[in-house]
Formats: C-alpha cells, structure tokens, sequence
C-alpha cells in the first residue's frame, strides 16, 4: 500500500508555501516533523482537499479525486473542533455524513479507545463542555480513529495531552497503521518512539527521510 | 379619504427632523451629514414614487407592473449587497434570485388566492410587492452578513468536519442555521408586538383614509403572514445557493 505524491505544489496569493513536492508514504505510521511554518499543515490540508494544489496524488497506483478522499481520507485539524452536545452525539456525528453511510460505528472500540486515553471517567453523554482541552483533543482522536479510514492524517494530535496520554495514543496509532497508510505531523519527541519512518519537513520546502 | 396634510404639515414635520440633528451635535456623533442625506433621499424617492404611481395606477398594464416589481427586487439586491458588505462574485445576482422567486410564490397566493383579483392591479400589486421585497430586503441583509461572519469565526470548525469527510454543504450546515435565525428573529418579534405595542404601518394607513378597523385587521394579518413566508423563503434559497458554492465563500471570507 503506497500513498505517491507527484509534483505538489501549494500557493498562497503569490507565494510557495509547498514547492514540487514529490514523497511516497507507505503503509504504517509515518511522521512528519519539521520547521514551523514549512508547510507541514498545508501538506496535509491538500491531501484532504481541503485547500487548491496542483499536481497528483496516486494511492495504490491509482490517481485520488475530491470524491473518493473525502470518504477514505480522514484528517484530525490541530484544535477548533466541531462539537455537538455532547460526548456520544460529537463521536457519531461524522457517521451522518453522506461519504460516511457506509461506515459502521464500531461500539467495542470506542469502549476500548474511550478508556485506553484516559476519559472512561465520564458517561458518554456528558455535555461536551465539561471537558478540558486535552480531553477534548481525545475525543477529537477517538472520532477520526473509528471512521477506518484507508488513509489517517493527523496535525499534532497529542499538542494538549501529557506525556503519559501521549504514549497511549502513538502506541495504539502504531498497531492502527499497520493496515493503512497513517501521516502524522508532531513535534513530540515521543511520537519518534512509536513511528516506522520520519519525514523531515524544512523551510526550504524539501522532504529529508530519515 | 384622509385629511391631507399640505405643504405647512410637511414643513413643519422637516422640523421635527433638528431633533436628531441636535442630538447628533451634542454628543459629536458626527451623523450629520448621513442623516441630511438619508432624509433627502427618502423624501426625494418617495415623491418621485407618488408622480410614478399616479401613472402607473393610470396605464395599469401588466408588463409595466411586471418591469416595476423586477426594478424594485433589482434595486432590494443592490442595497442589500452595499449595506452587508458582501464582495463575492454574482451576489447581486443570488440575492435578486432569492429575493425575486420567494416574492413571486407569496405574491401569486395573496394577489390571485387572497385578494381575488384577475390581473395584477398596479393598485394593489405594487404597494403588496413593495412590502413584501422590502422585508425581504432588511432580512437577507443581516442573513448574508451572519452567514459570512460565522463562517469566518467558525473556519476551524468548518475544515475539521470536511477533514472527517463532510461535502461542503455539509459542513456550513450549522452555520447556515443560525444565519437564518438571525434573519428570522426580527420579523417574528415584530408580528408578536402587532396591536399591542405599535399598529403596522398598512393598517395605520388604511384606518387613516377611512377603511374600518375591522377590515384593516384583515388586511393587515394576510400581509405580515405574507412577509414571514417570503422573509423565510428568501433567506432559506439564499443560504442554499451560497453553502452550494462554498468553496468562494470560503475564499471570500479569508480561508
């Protein structure tokens, strides 16, 4: 399983943010580190088509369009989440969406995901204003990690979790990834422990593996 | 027929107009030269609105009254667009469209379903579509304003449910929303206040040139039922185009 990525290139009124990028993800965990502002954020935003690039994307030789992404590809954006009322209605809410239907909200793993990162303190009803920051970034994580996507973005998923928190969830992204190609980009030194291949992002727009 | 007012009443009432110039000066509001010009400008279209009308009311041909109900959604649209200040592309246009299907359907009701009558009478026509047009007009004002400014303050929200697979329509869905409460509101607290705390304008006027109070009543429940629908409709096509054609939006709003 191989995500290709040809000639990607992201402006902004005039200016490069990405620059002929071109970077093959295989399946696993792969990590994103890099400068801030070299472009890791945009790079995972045009994946998902959530912003205009020019060149292609290929995933298992075949060229990506709007339609299919919007149902396989699944980001987690760094903060600013859409909330419902509560736990519960937030988590099933992607579920409703039309390039969703298809997916089945697995019960058992939310069980396990709800406890493993720490939040079977709360019913799953609770109001969704109950929760702090980092509780909310959890829920976050949890929403996107049931959809199964065939390909799993994330921008700093743990930015507001503690060091313990934080190696529950890359340890479970490293099983998770196994069988999908997942992109993470985070600064937490961490998530290195857990990855199979880093990607080095520079202001300079170019891709060191490492 | 009302007792007419005559030059020395129109004189007088200009006077009354210091007051907000007065109010204006003292607390340095430097409102002045607004208030002058709206005030002129009322005055000087309603004027040219009464000449026209005695015309109109006199030729009383029905694509006359069609091109007058187009040039006054036309002009709505426009100001609509000035006051909301919106610049994305063909607003103008979306919003007469909103404006201009949602007061045909209410209107075809009220004129040939309602009032009963076989032709659009200028006499009736007119004033009903004015009303009709210019609430329409005050709404989707403040909806594409609320629209644009929640999706502005709501961008993150908006990328996170794309990001987990929403269409674009999708995703404003929430914003679209509470845009249309809040052009709704308005116009639902006002029905509520009717008769109790102010008499409408129409039925002022009707009671005013000697139509029963009774009747006015009549009158005046038909149209401000007329007004919720097309305020509704309006507003509803209005955010349905827009959120349609998200992806401008987005860039409009600085995304």
């Amino acid at each position: 399983m191989c995500l290709f990525v040809e000639n990607l290139s992201v402006e902004y009124s005039g200016k490069y943010v990405l620059k002929n990028l071109t970077v093959k993800f295989y399946s696993g965990f792969n990590l994103i580190m890099g400068d801030s502002g070299s472009g890791k954020t945009t790079f995972l935003k045009a994946l998902c088509y959530l912003l205009d690039f020019k060149g292609k994307v290929y995933f298992k030789d075949k060229e990506l369009n709007k339609t299919w992404v919007r149902g396989n590809c699944k980001l987690i954006v760094q903060s600013g989440y859409y909330t419902e009322n509560t736990i519960i209605s937030t988590i099933k809410k992607p579920f409703e969406l039309k390039y969703n239907k298809e997916k089945n909200f697995d019960g058992n793993m939310f069980k396990k995901l709800f406890g493993l990162f720490g939040l079977d303190k709360f019913s799953s009803d609770e109001s969704i204003n109950k929760l702090s920051g980092g509780e909310l970034q959890r829920v976050a994580l949890i929403r996107a990690l049931l959809l199964k996507p065939k390909i799993f973005l994330a921008d700093e998923p743990t930015s507001n979790l503690d060091d313990n928190v934080s190696k529950k969830v890359y340890g479970f992204f490293r099983e998770y990834c196994k069988n999908r190609v997942c992109i993470i980009v985070s600064h937490d030194p961490i998530a290195r422990e857990f990855s199979d291949s880093l990607f080095y992002f520079s202001k300079k727009g170019f891709v060191d593996y490492g | 027929m009302a007792k007419p007012i005559g030059l020395n009443g129109l004189i007088i009432s200009y006077l009354v107009l210091t007051v907000l110039f007065a109010v204006s000066y003292m607390e340095k509001l430097r409102i002045e030269k607004d208030i002058f010009v709206s005030y002129l400008r009322m005055s000087v279209q309603l004027f040219l609105a009464g000449f026209v009308l005695i015309y109109v009311f006199k030729i009383d041909n029905t694509i006359v009254n069609v091109i007058i109900f187009l040039f006054m959604i036309l002009f709505a649209s426009r100001i609509v667009v000035d006051r909301s200040g919106v610049k994305i592309k063909n607003a103008t246009l979306f919003i007469f469209l909103s404006i201009f299907i949602s007061s045909v359907v209410v209107l075809a009701v009220l004129i040939f379903g309602i009032v009963h009558l076989h032709k659009l009478n200028a006499r009736y026509f007119i004033p009903l579509a004015g009303m009709v047009i210019g609430n329409s007009m005050n709404s989707t004002a403040i909806g594409i304003e609320r629209f644009f400014s929640k999706i502005k303050d709501n961008r993150s929200k908006i990328e996170d449910l794309m990001g987990l697979g929403a269409t674009e329509e999708e995703a404003v869905s929430f914003v679209k929303g509470e845009a249309l409460k809040a052009a709704l509101l308005p116009t639902f607290a006002s029905a509520s206040g009717m008769g109790v705390v102010f008499l409408p304008g129409m039925m002022t006027g009707q009671i005013l040139s000697g139509v029963m109070p009774t009747q006015a009543v009549y009158y005046q429940i038909v149209i401000v039922i007329a007004i919720g629908a097309t305020v509704c409709l309006s507003n509803y096509i209005m955010v349905k185009i827009l959120s349609s054609r998200l992806k401008f939006c987005l860039t409009y709003s600085g995304i």
